[in-house]
């Protein structure tokens, strides 16, 4: 179980050092979690959270050939984006199937930053390689890029002393160059946990050194250092999808939500085979489940059933911190009724457990503040 | 890593206290610890017969799902009622209000295979290395 195979992260010794239990993801050697996932969870929901995301790849795209290949391979329009702007978007095969996501950060007028799953760095790159005419410039900065992420209500009070831009006013999905405690940064108002907070990307080797200082100036507002098992519960409850068990080759951004970030008429790769699965009707869609025993949790690979009829499978399922219950998604296919309150069953091992039918996400945190602890629990049939 | 001396133990972290014929059945600290916290245990019933190295319940963390191995052969006489509401005592006191279930021992040969808490502790060494 205390798998640690993989490549490492520049923070590798100091996750040691801080007692992390670690595990392999995406190839590589990760903290799984330090003082326990549920602690880590909330204290991101109430406080704030630092994680080291420096397996996440990150590739330059520079040259005046940059934004027709981005238009050509991404379902979201780059030209929308503002320099130090960045959008969330997928990268899809010519049927529809998803080859990852990912968000692209505009750093320049012909300049973007793209950062991809760690699983998927080299098939991205092959990818984008078959793409591209000789014209942009490429370069993989996976491994010289760490990424801190530190996100919660207190993340911008946290960071701010620190930081000499005004990080108030770094909009949502907004980025800038900056100096934090005297390191070069790019700090990005993004983040995967359905809080407010920043992602850092830095120079690998000073990735060990912004990660202490950020959880030094935020232990006296309860910051803890957060694994990968909290990511992933946050994550969860945020509805947002995860490469692997939400989105895959298999599976298209229309059926798992994502049409917001899908701009058609610009005959992106994909556009053809998405203009006719919007046509035609999905062949599935994502659901949210809770488990109505409160206590068994649905995973990945559990089969849904409606009635005696078998309609879906379990994509993510875990307990939820925030919510003291186990919650789970899962695709149904087109057919099923399985409408927001229904009463489906997921089998788990021998039993089938019964379950409700939830919109998503699960959690959504209190508009128009960054540093409120009242956050909303929406989790209600209805919704 | 506590490993009390006088309970046998179980290759799959399985700890065994035998008294009279039954064996009290719980997972070992070092079994707790790797699973971070528990969420989830599902146990067997009353008057089920369990059979050795079969999985015969489950302990669900937030990240994973773990069989529990049946240390011996025997019937369930007792189980602990505490555990479907309060799981987390696991963690904390796995050799004690942590128990999960008390099973009248079918073969007393069954108690010759585990290991004492010497051998246990090399085997939990050599995992974590």
């Amino acid at each position: 179980m205390a798998d640690s195979a993989g490549k490492k992260t520049p923070l590798y010794e100091l996750h040691t050092r801080l007692g992390a239990r670690m595990t392999e993801f995406g190839g590589f050697a990760m903290p799984l979690s330090y003082s326990g996932i549920i602690e880590e969870h909330l204290a991101v929901r109430s406080a704030a959270g630092l994680f080291d995301l420096s397996h996440m790849g990150e590739f330059e795209l520079r040259g005046p050939g940059a934004i027709e290949l981005l238009e050509r391979a991404l379902t979201n329009s780059v030209s929308r984006l503002q320099i130090d702007q960045a959008q969330y978007t997928l990268m899809c095969q010519p049927d529809g199937g998803v080859i990852d996501d990912l968000i692209v950060y505009r750093e320049g007028f012909d300049r973007f930053l793209l950062c991809v799953n760690a699983g998927n760095i080299e098939a991205d790159k092959a990818w984008l390689a078959g793409l591209n005419s000789e014209r942009v410039e490429f370069l993989d900065l996976s491994d010289e890029t760490a990424l801190i992420a530190l996100q919660g209500p207190r993340a911008q009070a946290i960071a701010a002393p620190l930081v000499d831009i005004d990080l108030a006013g770094l909009r949502r999905f907004a980025s800038a160059g900056c100096a934090i405690g005297g390191l070069r940064c790019r700090i990005a108002r993004t983040g995967y946990t359905g809080e407010d907070g920043f992602e850092i990307f830095l120079p690998a080797r000073d990735g060990g050194r912004l990660f202490e200082m950020l959880l030094d100036a935020g232990r006296n507002d309860g910051a803890l250092p957060c694994g990968l098992g909290a990511r992933d519960t946050l994550r969860l409850e945020a509805g947002l999808p995860l490469y692997g068990h939400e989105l895959d080759r298999g599976t298209t951004p229309l059926e798992a939500g994502l049409g917001a970030y899908v701009r058609f008429g610009r005959d992106f790769i994909g556009e053809k085979a998405l203009s006719a699965e919007r046509a035609a009707g999905l062949r599935k869609r994502l659901i949210g489940l809770a488990s109505d025993d409160r206590r068994s949790i649905a995973r990945q690979g559990y089969k849904v059933f409606e009635r005696d009829t078998e309609i879906g499978v379990v994509t993510s399922g875990t307990f939820a911190p925030s919510f003291d219950r186990p919650l789970a998604m899962a695709y149904v296919n087109a057919a099923a009724s399985a409408a927001i309150g229904a009463s489906v069953a997921v089998q788990i091992r021998r039993n089938l457990i019964s379950a409700t039918v939830t919109g998503l996400p699960f959690y959504r945190r209190t508009e128009h503040s960054n540093r409120s602890k009242d956050s909303s629990r929406n989790l209600k049939s209805g919704r | 890593m506590e490993i009390p001396p006088g309970l046998k133990y179980s290759k799959e972290h399985e700890w065994v206290a035998t008294e009279g014929g039954v064996a009290t059945i719980g997972i070992t600290d070092h079994a707790q610890d790797q699973l971070g916290e528990i969420v989830y245990i599902e146990l067997p019933s009353v008057g089920d017969k369990i059979s050795k190295d079969d999985p015969f319940g489950v302990v669900e963390s937030v990240k994973a799902v773990s069989d529990i191995y049946a240390p011996v052969s025997g019937t369930v006489i007792e189980i602990n009622e505490d555990l479907p509401e309060s799981p987390e005592i696991v963690n904390e006191d796995p050799y004690g209000d942590g128990w999960l279930v008390k099973v009248r021992i079918s073969d007393a040969d069954d108690l010759e295979d585990l290991l004492d808490k010497e051998e246990y502790e090399q085997l939990v060494s050599k995992e974590r290395e």
